[in-house]
């Protein structure tokens, strides 16, 4: 369930790969539908259970993820699992504004008359997932597309991420028939993923560039090499799901009824096209993430290469103005750090957004060696401990705004507290 | 009844002149729509200084999907209304509706599409043919594939021509292929 969920430690946070230090992690999605059902949009839920049965069967009798166990997603009882995957970035969530529901807080349930239109709405969200135990590696079935693999590594190692996730394909393939046309590659519902269906998305740790304002010029220049360069920041969510129907509400053959409720909240980390991330200079906690853009008329590799080689820039890039920052303004970054430290011991209340910011001034802290008796691996386990879902499952129950900025701040003031 | 009349509109600034243009600013996905007179859109533009060039590409926007240099029209423009009708066979889709969205209906919905894809696909991607890897076809499941829609077409025929004996085997026989494709070696 989900509190054996938290228990474990997401390994793509280890904060153990290459580059550790500025690279938080790599993370690659494979997006697939199957030949034959409609895509997503237009199939029936008779349809969704199929290819979910189809799926999971496969997944067994394979054994892809022998170590590993199936979480069903498609009711609103499972709001707290799905949070917690989501913020791990095991499954994908929507933007709000792509869903073109009316405004609500974070954490609000919305059910009202219009929201039944709802359903000619592409339900991107998905009603099912299979994780492996280290959290390392997902496969999403009907959200984004019939299937999406998701492998997720520590610090930047694309090549071995996407070896890992190449061959888990073609031990799918072996058993299940794909959309594919010689001339369009792997059949996508949605167009920005047709071809390969190669997603590459690295996060990145940039307080140094923040501070000298360097990241739009990167950004620009993502852009002349076919990537996109965004802002990490907290947005406003959504996951809909089916609502169970009520007794006295019958559903006729000819008008069945159907209720889809949106479940909101404000989070990180819960998006697979990029759709949770806003323009660099909109970052929070100095948390970026490199994307690719394009998926047809290039292979897999070049993709791989093609990022590989600018986020290794990127990090260069980092490290000089790290260095710089040191030798020419090392008490403003000693000022910054201390500061932030004091955040986290004294806090009675703190946001999302702040706690982000704080932990990257600690991060940058710990990267720099001002900062001695805590590791990145503590800081990356943390960047999830303040996310919402964990903190409402860590406070032991469903809790409003002030609660969760009560418990987050409990949680940071007993982690940096000298004992 | 008045046909063939169209409504006349006061300029939605200064409510003295008539409108003779309708100004869409889109903003943030959202769009925003004015009547106004010749003055008042002049004013407007300098005012705002975006005029009809995108000053700065939209990122935080629908995906992937970013607004290219302004020499193209949008892609549901470059496409005449008729042919926006154009129906998939098999799931229903309209090219309209594929435009407006950026998503197909169904695989085949490629086949039937394909000449208005490169329209769209010119925006989103870098080629317009697929150069990464393909699925591995094992032989024996294609085989099994041809097999399973000969043996369809057989039993339309069957049905049709009122051989419901015959029908009845395919079907059974159809059936074992198909579990045998989904699950493959469960029942060796």
């Amino acid at each position: 369930m989900a509190s054996e969920l938290i228990d474990r430690s997401s390994a793509w946070l280890s904060g153990e790969g290459p580059e550790a230090a500025v690279v938080v992690g790599s993370e690659c999605s494979l997006l697939r539908d199957l030949a034959d059902f409609p895509f997503l949009p237009r199939c029936s839920d008779s349809e969704k259970a199929s290819i979910e049965e189809r799926i999971v069967g496969v997944l067994t009798s394979v054994g892809l993820l022998d170590e590993g166990r199936f979480y069903s997603l498609a009711s609103i009882d499972c709001e707290a699992e799905a949070q917690i995957l989501a913020e791990r970035r095991l499954v994908t969530y929507a933007r709000a504004e792509d869903i073109d529901l009316p405004r609500a807080g974070p954490g609000r349930l919305l059910d009202r008359p219009e929201q039944r239109e709802l359903s000619a709405t592409p339900v991107t969200a998905p009603q099912g997932v299979y994780v492996a135990d280290d959290h390392s590696m997902s496969v999403m079935i009907n959200g984004p597309e019939h299937l999406c693999v998701r492998v997720l590594v520590s610090g930047l190692q694309l090549q071995e991420a996407w070896a890992r996730l190449n061959m888990a394909d073609d031990t799918l393939a072996s058993a299940l028939d794909f959309a594919f046309d010689e001339r369009y590659g792997y059949l996508t519902g949605d167009l920005a993923y047709a071809g390969t269906g190669f997603r590459i998305n690295v996060i990145l740790h940039l307080p140094a560039l923040a501070m000298t304002n360097a990241v739009h010029s990167l950004a620009d220049s993502a852009k002349t090499r076919r990537q996109r360069l965004q802002g990490v920041r907290p947005m406003v969510a959504v996951r809909l799901c089916p609502r169970p129907v009520a007794t006295n509400e019958v559903a006729s053959d000819s008008a069945p009824v159907k209720h889809l409720v949106g479940i909101v909240s404000e989070a990180i980390y819960g998006d697979l096209s990029g759709a949770l991330c806003a323009a660099a200079e909109d970052a929070r906690g100095d948390l970026y993430m490199l994307s690719n853009t394009v998926t047809l008329g290039v292979s897999e590799e070049e993709l791989v290469f093609d990022l590989r080689h600018f986020a290794a820039e990127i990090v260069k890039e980092e490290q000089q103005a790290r260095e710089t920052l040191l030798k020419e303004g090392a008490l403003r970054i000693e000022d910054r750090v201390a500061r932030a430290v004091g955040l986290a011991r004294s806090a009675r209340l703190l946001s999302l957004s702040e706690a982000l910011d704080m932990l990257s001034s600690i991060r940058l802290g710990v990267a720099t060696g001002l900062v001695s008796d805590h590791r990145i691996v503590d800081i990356n386990r943390l960047l999830l401990d303040v996310q919402n879902g964990h903190v409402r499952m860590k406070a032991g129950g469903p809790c409003d705004e002030w609660a969760v900025s009560r418990e987050r701040a409990n949680m940071i003031r007993a982690r940096f507290c000298p004992n | 009844m008045l046909e063939g009349v169209f409504a006349v509109m006061l300029c939605e600034k200064c409510h003295k002149n008539l409108a003779t243009t309708r100004y869409a600013e889109v903003v943030d996905g959202k769009v925003k729509e004015l009547h106004l007179c010749a003055d008042c859109l002049a004013k407007h533009q300098s005012e705002s200084g975006a005029g009809f060039e995108f000053t700065k590409p939209v990122l935080a926007g629908k995906g992937p999907r970013e607004a290219q240099s302004t020499s193209a029209r949008p892609p549901r423009q470059r496409v005449q209304r008729q042919q926006r009708q154009v129906r998939c066979r098999y799931c229903g889709q309209t090219l309209d509706q594929v435009l407006k969205s950026g998503r197909m209906g169904c695989s085949t919905c490629y086949e039937t599409f394909g000449e208005y894809l490169d329209t769209l696909l010119q925006d989103l991607q870098l080629g317009l043919r697929h150069r990464g890897k393909a699925p591995h076809v094992d032989d024996l499941r294609a085989r099994m594939h041809a097999d399973l829609q000969t043996k369809r077409a057989l039993l339309r025929s069957a049905l049709r021509t009122e051989n419901y004996e015959e029908a009845a085997c395919l079907r059974d026989e159809i059936r074992v292929l198909e579990q045998e494709l989904v699950a493959p070696g469960k029942d060796a």
